[in-house]
Protein backbone atom coordinates (compact mmCIF):
# COMPACT_ATOMS: atom_id res chain seq x y z
CA UNK A 1 0.00 0.00 0.00
CA UNK A 2 1.25 3.73 -0.64
CA UNK A 3 2.16 5.93 2.45
CA UNK A 4 -0.29 8.65 2.45
CA UNK A 5 1.75 10.11 5.12
CA UNK A 6 5.51 10.25 5.76
CA UNK A 7 7.66 11.73 8.52
CA UNK A 8 11.23 11.47 8.03
CA UNK A 9 13.03 12.27 11.26
CA UNK A 10 10.72 15.27 12.41
CA UNK A 11 11.98 17.37 15.09
CA UNK A 12 10.18 20.83 16.22
CA UNK A 13 11.82 23.17 18.59
CA UNK A 14 10.50 26.07 20.57
CA UNK A 15 12.49 28.53 22.87
CA UNK A 16 10.69 29.17 26.30
CA UNK A 17 12.33 32.03 27.42
CA UNK A 18 16.34 31.12 27.03
CA UNK A 19 15.24 27.43 27.56
CA UNK A 20 15.05 25.24 23.92
CA UNK A 21 12.49 22.88 24.14
CA UNK A 22 12.70 19.90 21.79
CA UNK A 23 8.37 19.10 21.47
CA UNK A 24 9.43 16.28 18.77
CA UNK A 25 12.61 14.62 18.57
CA UNK A 26 13.19 12.93 15.94
CA UNK A 27 10.29 11.01 14.78
CA UNK A 28 9.78 9.21 12.00
CA UNK A 29 6.51 7.37 10.85
CA UNK A 30 4.60 5.83 7.78
CA UNK A 31 0.81 5.94 7.70
CA UNK A 32 -0.53 3.84 4.59
CA UNK A 33 -3.74 4.87 2.74
CA UNK A 34 -6.77 3.47 4.47
CA UNK A 35 -4.99 2.81 7.40
CA UNK A 36 -6.45 4.03 11.34
CA UNK A 37 -3.14 4.91 13.38
CA UNK A 38 -3.21 5.66 17.10
CA UNK A 39 -1.01 7.78 18.73
CA UNK A 40 -0.98 7.82 22.26
CA UNK A 41 1.40 9.94 24.77
CA UNK A 42 1.37 11.60 28.27
CA UNK A 43 0.45 15.01 28.20
CA UNK A 44 4.19 16.88 27.24
CA UNK A 45 4.85 14.10 24.89
CA UNK A 46 4.51 15.62 21.80
CA UNK A 47 1.59 14.18 20.29
CA UNK A 48 -0.21 17.45 20.07
CA UNK A 49 2.77 19.47 18.06
CA UNK A 50 2.91 16.08 15.74
CA UNK A 51 -0.76 16.87 14.75
CA UNK A 52 -0.55 19.89 14.51
CA UNK A 53 2.78 19.56 11.80
CA UNK A 54 0.57 16.39 9.79
CA UNK A 55 -1.91 18.85 9.74
CA UNK A 56 0.24 22.03 8.11
CA UNK A 57 -1.02 24.03 11.05
CA UNK A 58 2.67 24.51 11.86
CA UNK A 59 6.10 23.94 10.29
CA UNK A 60 8.74 21.49 11.39
CA UNK A 61 12.42 22.72 12.52
CA UNK A 62 14.05 19.88 10.92
CA UNK A 63 13.20 16.50 8.78
CA UNK A 64 10.44 16.89 6.57
CA UNK A 65 6.65 15.26 6.06
CA UNK A 66 5.25 14.36 3.01
CA UNK A 67 1.50 14.25 2.36
CA UNK A 68 0.44 12.18 -0.91
CA UNK A 69 3.69 12.88 -1.61
CA UNK A 70 4.47 16.28 -1.60
CA UNK A 71 7.34 17.53 0.75
CA UNK A 72 5.51 20.22 3.18
CA UNK A 73 8.58 22.14 3.80
CA UNK A 74 8.88 23.18 0.22
CA UNK A 75 5.00 24.27 -0.14
CA UNK A 76 4.53 28.63 0.74
CA UNK A 77 1.99 29.15 3.23
CA UNK A 78 -0.87 29.73 1.05
CA UNK A 79 -0.07 26.28 -0.44
CA UNK A 80 -0.36 24.85 3.11
CA UNK A 81 -3.66 26.81 3.84
CA UNK A 82 -4.97 25.23 0.50
CA UNK A 83 -3.83 21.66 2.07
CA UNK A 84 -5.31 22.46 5.02
CA UNK A 85 -8.74 23.20 3.76
CA UNK A 86 -9.13 20.54 0.94
CA UNK A 87 -7.02 17.56 1.67
CA UNK A 88 -7.08 17.47 5.71
CA UNK A 89 -10.44 16.94 7.76
CA UNK A 90 -10.24 17.90 11.22
CA UNK A 91 -11.93 16.72 14.67
CA UNK A 92 -11.41 18.41 17.64
CA UNK A 93 -12.13 17.64 21.53
CA UNK A 94 -14.37 20.53 21.45
CA UNK A 95 -16.18 19.58 18.33
CA UNK A 96 -15.61 23.48 17.23
CA UNK A 97 -19.14 23.90 15.33
CA UNK A 98 -20.25 26.90 14.19
CA UNK A 99 -23.17 27.85 17.12
CA UNK A 100 -25.36 29.21 14.28
CA UNK A 101 -25.14 27.06 11.26
CA UNK A 102 -27.16 24.56 10.99
CA UNK A 103 -25.83 20.50 11.14
CA UNK A 104 -25.94 20.64 6.92
CA UNK A 105 -24.76 24.32 7.24
CA UNK A 106 -21.46 23.44 9.50
CA UNK A 107 -21.26 20.30 7.58
CA UNK A 108 -21.16 21.60 4.48
CA UNK A 109 -18.85 24.41 5.53
CA UNK A 110 -15.57 23.40 3.71
CA UNK A 111 -16.69 22.63 0.16
CA UNK A 112 -18.48 25.93 0.41
CA UNK A 113 -14.93 27.89 1.30
CA UNK A 114 -13.58 25.55 -1.50
CA UNK A 115 -16.02 27.18 -3.50
CA UNK A 116 -18.37 23.75 -4.46
CA UNK A 117 -21.29 23.91 -3.61
CA UNK A 118 -22.64 21.93 -6.59
CA UNK A 119 -25.49 19.21 -6.48
CA UNK A 120 -23.34 16.64 -5.83
CA UNK A 121 -21.07 18.14 -3.31
CA UNK A 122 -24.57 19.02 -1.22
CA UNK A 123 -25.57 15.66 -2.25
CA UNK A 124 -22.28 14.22 -0.76
CA UNK A 125 -22.32 16.46 2.50
CA UNK A 126 -26.14 14.62 3.29
CA UNK A 127 -25.00 11.50 2.61
CA UNK A 128 -22.17 11.43 4.88
CA UNK A 129 -24.47 13.22 7.58
CA UNK A 130 -26.50 9.90 7.15
CA UNK A 131 -23.72 7.68 7.01
CA UNK A 132 -22.98 9.08 10.98
CA UNK A 133 -26.30 8.82 11.83
CA UNK A 134 -27.47 12.49 11.82
CA UNK A 135 -29.70 12.14 8.63
CA UNK A 136 -32.46 13.49 10.35
CA UNK A 137 -31.17 16.26 12.62
CA UNK A 138 -29.82 18.14 8.95
CA UNK A 139 -31.53 21.49 10.64
CA UNK A 140 -30.37 21.64 14.10
CA UNK A 141 -28.15 23.98 16.05
CA UNK A 142 -25.46 22.72 18.02
CA UNK A 143 -27.22 24.25 20.90
CA UNK A 144 -29.81 21.35 20.18
CA UNK A 145 -27.83 18.43 19.90
CA UNK A 146 -25.95 16.59 22.44
CA UNK A 147 -21.98 16.27 22.79
CA UNK A 148 -21.44 12.55 20.93
CA UNK A 149 -24.13 14.18 18.07
CA UNK A 150 -21.99 17.25 17.82
CA UNK A 151 -18.71 15.13 17.24
CA UNK A 152 -20.87 13.07 14.12
CA UNK A 153 -21.44 16.28 12.56
CA UNK A 154 -17.93 16.85 13.18
CA UNK A 155 -16.92 13.98 11.85
CA UNK A 156 -18.97 14.02 8.33
CA UNK A 157 -17.83 18.19 8.18
CA UNK A 158 -14.49 16.33 8.31
CA UNK A 159 -15.08 13.47 5.25
CA UNK A 160 -17.16 15.74 3.39
CA UNK A 161 -13.97 16.66 1.27
CA UNK A 162 -13.33 13.18 0.78
CA UNK A 163 -9.96 14.15 2.91
CA UNK A 164 -6.40 12.13 2.08
CA UNK A 165 -6.35 12.26 6.11
CA UNK A 166 -8.46 12.31 9.37
CA UNK A 167 -6.45 14.03 11.82
CA UNK A 168 -8.45 13.80 15.50
CA UNK A 169 -7.35 15.20 18.50
CA UNK A 170 -9.05 13.23 21.85
CA UNK A 171 -12.30 13.10 19.85
CA UNK A 172 -13.57 11.19 22.95
CA UNK A 173 -12.27 13.67 25.26
CA UNK A 174 -15.34 15.65 25.66
CA UNK A 175 -17.70 12.61 25.78
CA UNK A 176 -18.79 9.77 27.94
CA UNK A 177 -17.68 6.27 28.01
CA UNK A 178 -20.93 5.62 25.87
CA UNK A 179 -20.41 8.89 23.56
CA UNK A 180 -17.56 8.20 23.26
CA UNK A 181 -17.57 4.78 22.19
CA UNK A 182 -19.79 5.58 19.25
CA UNK A 183 -18.18 8.17 18.01
CA UNK A 184 -15.13 5.58 17.84
CA UNK A 185 -17.73 2.67 15.97
CA UNK A 186 -18.27 5.62 14.02
CA UNK A 187 -14.76 6.02 12.84
CA UNK A 188 -13.92 3.31 12.39
CA UNK A 189 -16.67 2.69 9.98
CA UNK A 190 -15.67 5.77 7.83
CA UNK A 191 -12.61 3.05 7.62
CA UNK A 192 -13.97 0.30 6.43
CA UNK A 193 -16.43 1.60 4.00
CA UNK A 194 -14.70 4.96 2.64
CA UNK A 195 -10.99 3.88 3.11
CA UNK A 196 -11.01 6.62 5.16
CA UNK A 197 -6.95 7.21 6.34
CA UNK A 198 -7.22 8.45 9.93
CA UNK A 199 -4.27 9.52 12.28
CA UNK A 200 -6.17 9.54 16.24
CA UNK A 201 -4.06 11.20 19.04
CA UNK A 202 -5.46 10.06 22.40
CA UNK A 203 -4.37 9.75 26.22
CA UNK A 204 -7.18 7.26 26.18
CA UNK A 205 -6.10 3.28 25.76
CA UNK A 206 -9.88 2.55 25.45
CA UNK A 207 -9.71 4.77 22.46
CA UNK A 208 -6.33 4.13 21.27
CA UNK A 209 -7.23 0.06 20.67
CA UNK A 210 -9.70 1.04 17.41
CA UNK A 211 -6.46 1.52 16.08
CA UNK A 212 -4.68 -0.75 13.71
CA UNK A 213 -1.27 0.42 14.73
CA UNK A 214 -0.31 2.04 17.96
CA UNK A 215 2.18 4.28 18.29
CA UNK A 216 3.68 5.97 21.56
CA UNK A 217 5.30 9.11 22.17
CA UNK A 218 7.38 10.38 25.49
CA UNK A 219 9.45 13.29 25.49
CA UNK A 220 9.28 13.48 21.34
CA UNK A 221 10.59 10.38 20.59
CA UNK A 222 8.94 7.51 19.51
CA UNK A 223 8.94 4.90 22.34
CA UNK A 224 6.97 2.00 21.11
CA UNK A 225 4.93 0.76 18.22
CA UNK A 226 2.73 -2.26 17.86
CA UNK A 227 0.67 -3.42 15.36
CA UNK A 228 -2.77 -4.49 16.72
CA UNK A 229 -4.20 -6.64 13.72
CA UNK B 1 -19.86 -19.51 43.82
CA UNK B 2 -20.58 -18.75 40.73
CA UNK B 3 -20.93 -21.83 39.06
CA UNK B 4 -23.67 -23.09 41.25
CA UNK B 5 -25.95 -19.54 40.65
CA UNK B 6 -24.68 -19.96 36.95
CA UNK B 7 -26.53 -23.21 36.96
CA UNK B 8 -29.72 -22.27 38.42
CA UNK B 9 -29.87 -19.36 36.41
CA UNK B 10 -29.62 -21.37 33.27
CA UNK B 11 -32.15 -24.23 34.38
CA UNK B 12 -34.74 -20.96 35.62
CA UNK B 13 -34.56 -20.66 31.75
CA UNK B 14 -35.13 -23.85 30.65
CA UNK B 15 -35.14 -27.15 31.53
CA UNK B 16 -31.60 -28.71 30.44
CA UNK B 17 -29.45 -32.06 30.06
CA UNK B 18 -25.76 -32.31 32.04
CA UNK B 19 -24.12 -31.89 29.14
CA UNK B 20 -25.92 -28.56 27.68
CA UNK B 21 -25.55 -27.08 30.49
CA UNK B 22 -21.62 -26.83 29.36
CA UNK B 23 -22.24 -25.11 26.37
CA UNK B 24 -25.20 -22.60 27.55
CA UNK B 25 -22.61 -22.10 30.34
CA UNK B 26 -19.95 -20.43 28.34
CA UNK B 27 -22.56 -18.94 26.38
CA UNK B 28 -23.74 -16.59 28.72
CA UNK B 29 -20.63 -15.51 30.22
CA UNK B 30 -19.78 -14.20 26.62
CA UNK B 31 -17.00 -16.54 26.18
CA UNK B 32 -14.72 -15.55 29.32
CA UNK B 33 -15.56 -18.44 31.68
CA UNK B 34 -14.50 -21.87 30.39
CA UNK B 35 -15.93 -24.71 32.62
CA UNK B 36 -15.52 -28.40 32.61
CA UNK B 37 -18.20 -31.16 32.74
CA UNK B 38 -16.74 -32.61 36.13
CA UNK B 39 -17.19 -29.15 37.78
CA UNK B 40 -20.78 -29.12 36.56
CA UNK B 41 -22.08 -32.29 37.56
CA UNK B 42 -20.41 -32.19 41.02
CA UNK B 43 -22.35 -28.76 41.19
CA UNK B 44 -25.33 -30.14 39.78
CA UNK B 45 -25.15 -33.33 42.38
CA UNK B 46 -24.92 -30.78 45.50
CA UNK B 47 -28.00 -28.76 44.25
CA UNK B 48 -29.97 -32.13 44.03
CA UNK B 49 -29.04 -33.09 47.58
CA UNK B 50 -30.17 -29.30 48.47
CA UNK B 51 -33.17 -29.81 46.69
CA UNK B 52 -32.73 -26.36 43.94
CA UNK B 53 -32.50 -28.35 41.55
CA UNK B 54 -34.27 -32.25 40.35
CA UNK B 55 -32.78 -34.46 37.40
CA UNK B 56 -35.56 -36.95 35.47
CA UNK B 57 -34.70 -39.29 33.57
CA UNK B 58 -36.84 -38.99 30.09
CA UNK B 59 -38.40 -41.65 28.99
CA UNK B 60 -36.75 -43.50 25.99
CA UNK B 61 -33.89 -40.90 26.27
CA UNK B 62 -30.18 -42.43 25.69
CA UNK B 63 -26.92 -42.61 27.31
CA UNK B 64 -26.61 -43.34 31.10
CA UNK B 65 -26.00 -42.11 34.49
CA UNK B 66 -25.99 -37.63 34.27
CA UNK B 67 -26.49 -38.34 30.87
CA UNK B 68 -30.47 -39.42 30.50
CA UNK B 69 -31.47 -36.53 33.04
CA UNK B 70 -32.84 -33.24 32.23
CA UNK B 71 -32.35 -31.03 35.22
CA UNK B 72 -34.75 -28.18 35.77
CA UNK B 73 -34.98 -26.08 38.71
CA UNK B 74 -37.18 -26.51 42.21
CA UNK B 75 -39.68 -24.06 43.66
CA UNK B 76 -36.95 -23.75 46.18
CA UNK B 77 -34.11 -23.56 43.89
CA UNK B 78 -36.47 -20.18 42.34
CA UNK B 79 -36.33 -18.45 45.60
CA UNK B 80 -32.68 -19.05 46.07
CA UNK B 81 -31.80 -18.01 42.12
CA UNK B 82 -33.75 -15.06 43.34
CA UNK B 83 -32.04 -14.40 46.88
CA UNK B 84 -28.70 -14.53 45.24
CA UNK B 85 -29.61 -11.68 42.38
CA UNK B 86 -30.83 -9.21 44.59
CA UNK B 87 -27.73 -9.46 46.88
CA UNK B 88 -24.75 -6.97 45.29
CA UNK B 89 -21.42 -8.43 45.48
CA UNK B 90 -19.08 -7.01 48.75
CA UNK B 91 -15.82 -8.65 47.53
CA UNK B 92 -13.91 -6.37 45.08
CA UNK B 93 -11.81 -8.58 42.47
CA UNK B 94 -8.86 -9.49 44.27
CA UNK B 95 -5.61 -8.12 43.62
CA UNK B 96 -3.42 -11.44 42.99
CA UNK B 97 -2.02 -10.53 39.70
CA UNK B 98 0.95 -11.91 38.69
CA UNK B 99 2.59 -8.74 37.88
CA UNK B 100 2.21 -7.46 41.02
CA UNK B 101 3.96 -10.72 42.76
CA UNK B 102 6.97 -10.12 40.29
CA UNK B 103 6.97 -6.33 41.35
CA UNK B 104 7.24 -7.35 44.96
CA UNK B 105 10.32 -9.91 44.10
CA UNK B 106 12.03 -7.41 41.49
CA UNK B 107 15.06 -5.91 42.69
CA UNK B 108 14.67 -2.44 43.88
CA UNK B 109 18.27 -1.53 42.94
CA UNK B 110 17.59 -3.00 39.05
CA UNK B 111 15.25 -0.30 37.99
CA UNK B 112 15.37 -1.04 34.14
CA UNK B 113 14.45 -4.49 34.56
CA UNK B 114 11.49 -3.18 36.44
CA UNK B 115 11.13 -0.73 33.76
CA UNK B 116 11.07 -3.87 30.98
CA UNK B 117 8.15 -5.88 32.97
CA UNK B 118 6.23 -2.57 33.43
CA UNK B 119 6.36 -1.83 29.18
CA UNK B 120 6.21 -5.39 28.45
CA UNK B 121 3.13 -5.89 30.09
CA UNK B 122 1.67 -2.76 28.65
CA UNK B 123 1.93 -3.77 25.65
CA UNK B 124 0.48 -7.09 26.13
CA UNK B 125 -2.58 -4.65 27.73
CA UNK B 126 -2.85 -2.81 24.72
CA UNK B 127 -2.84 -5.70 22.02
CA UNK B 128 -5.50 -7.62 24.95
CA UNK B 129 -7.62 -4.21 24.46
CA UNK B 130 -6.89 -4.17 20.65
CA UNK B 131 -8.55 -7.76 20.40
CA UNK B 132 -11.47 -7.03 22.08
CA UNK B 133 -12.05 -3.95 20.61
CA UNK B 134 -11.97 -6.22 17.12
CA UNK B 135 -14.32 -8.77 18.71
CA UNK B 136 -16.81 -5.76 19.39
CA UNK B 137 -16.63 -4.63 16.39
CA UNK B 138 -17.71 -7.96 14.81
CA UNK B 139 -20.43 -8.42 17.38
CA UNK B 140 -21.88 -4.43 16.44
CA UNK B 141 -22.44 -5.17 13.28
CA UNK B 142 -23.39 -9.16 13.60
CA UNK B 143 -27.50 -9.74 13.32
CA UNK B 144 -27.18 -11.85 16.57
CA UNK B 145 -29.68 -10.79 19.13
CA UNK B 146 -29.38 -10.55 22.60
CA UNK B 147 -25.69 -8.41 21.94
CA UNK B 148 -25.97 -6.36 24.75
CA UNK B 149 -24.73 -8.83 27.69
CA UNK B 150 -22.00 -10.09 25.45
CA UNK B 151 -20.69 -6.29 24.60
CA UNK B 152 -21.20 -5.37 28.27
CA UNK B 153 -18.98 -8.35 29.50
CA UNK B 154 -16.47 -7.24 26.44
CA UNK B 155 -16.33 -3.57 28.10
CA UNK B 156 -15.48 -4.94 31.64
CA UNK B 157 -12.89 -6.50 29.71
CA UNK B 158 -11.82 -3.23 28.63
CA UNK B 159 -12.46 -1.58 31.75
CA UNK B 160 -10.18 -3.57 33.58
CA UNK B 161 -7.28 -3.81 31.08
CA UNK B 162 -7.66 0.30 31.38
CA UNK B 163 -7.51 0.16 35.16
CA UNK B 164 -4.40 -2.31 35.13
CA UNK B 165 -3.02 0.13 32.06
CA UNK B 166 -3.14 2.93 34.42
CA UNK B 167 -1.75 1.15 37.32
CA UNK B 168 1.46 0.04 35.39
CA UNK B 169 1.65 3.90 34.32
CA UNK B 170 1.72 5.00 37.66
CA UNK B 171 4.06 2.53 39.24
CA UNK B 172 6.66 3.52 36.63
CA UNK B 173 6.10 7.04 37.19
CA UNK B 174 6.35 6.38 41.62
CA UNK B 175 9.46 4.17 40.59
CA UNK B 176 11.26 6.76 37.93
CA UNK B 177 10.73 9.25 41.31
CA UNK B 178 11.58 6.83 43.82
CA UNK B 179 15.22 6.35 41.49
CA UNK B 180 15.55 10.08 41.35
CA UNK B 181 15.64 10.79 44.82
CA UNK B 182 17.58 7.86 45.62
CA UNK B 183 20.46 9.22 43.16
CA UNK B 184 19.86 12.76 44.74
CA UNK B 185 20.95 11.24 48.20
CA UNK B 186 23.83 9.60 46.77
CA UNK B 187 24.74 12.77 45.08
CA UNK B 188 24.90 14.81 47.97
CA UNK B 189 26.51 12.17 50.64
CA UNK B 190 29.49 12.56 47.55
CA UNK B 191 29.59 16.14 48.02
Amino acid sequence: MKAQVTLENVAKCYTKGTMEIRALDGVSIDVKRGEFVSIMGASGSGKSTLLHLIGALDRSTAGEIYLEGKALSSLSDDALSDIRRERIGFIFQQFNLLPTLTSFENAALPTLLAGRARREDRERVREMLAAVGMGDRLDHKPEELSGGQMQRVAIARALSMQPAIILADEPTGNLDSKMGEETLAILKECQESYGQTIIMVTHDAKAAAYGDRIITLKDGKVVEELEAI
Amino acid sequence: MSVRYGILGLLAREPQHGYELKNSFEEAAGGFWNINYGQIYITLDSLVKEGLVEGKVKAGGEGRGHNRKVFSITPDGLDELKRWLKAPVDKVRPLRDEVFVKLAFMDPSNPEMIHDLLDEQRRLYLIKMAELTRRKQRLRKSRAKDKLIADLLMDAGLFHAEADLRWLEHCKAKIDSAQRSRMNVAVRNDG
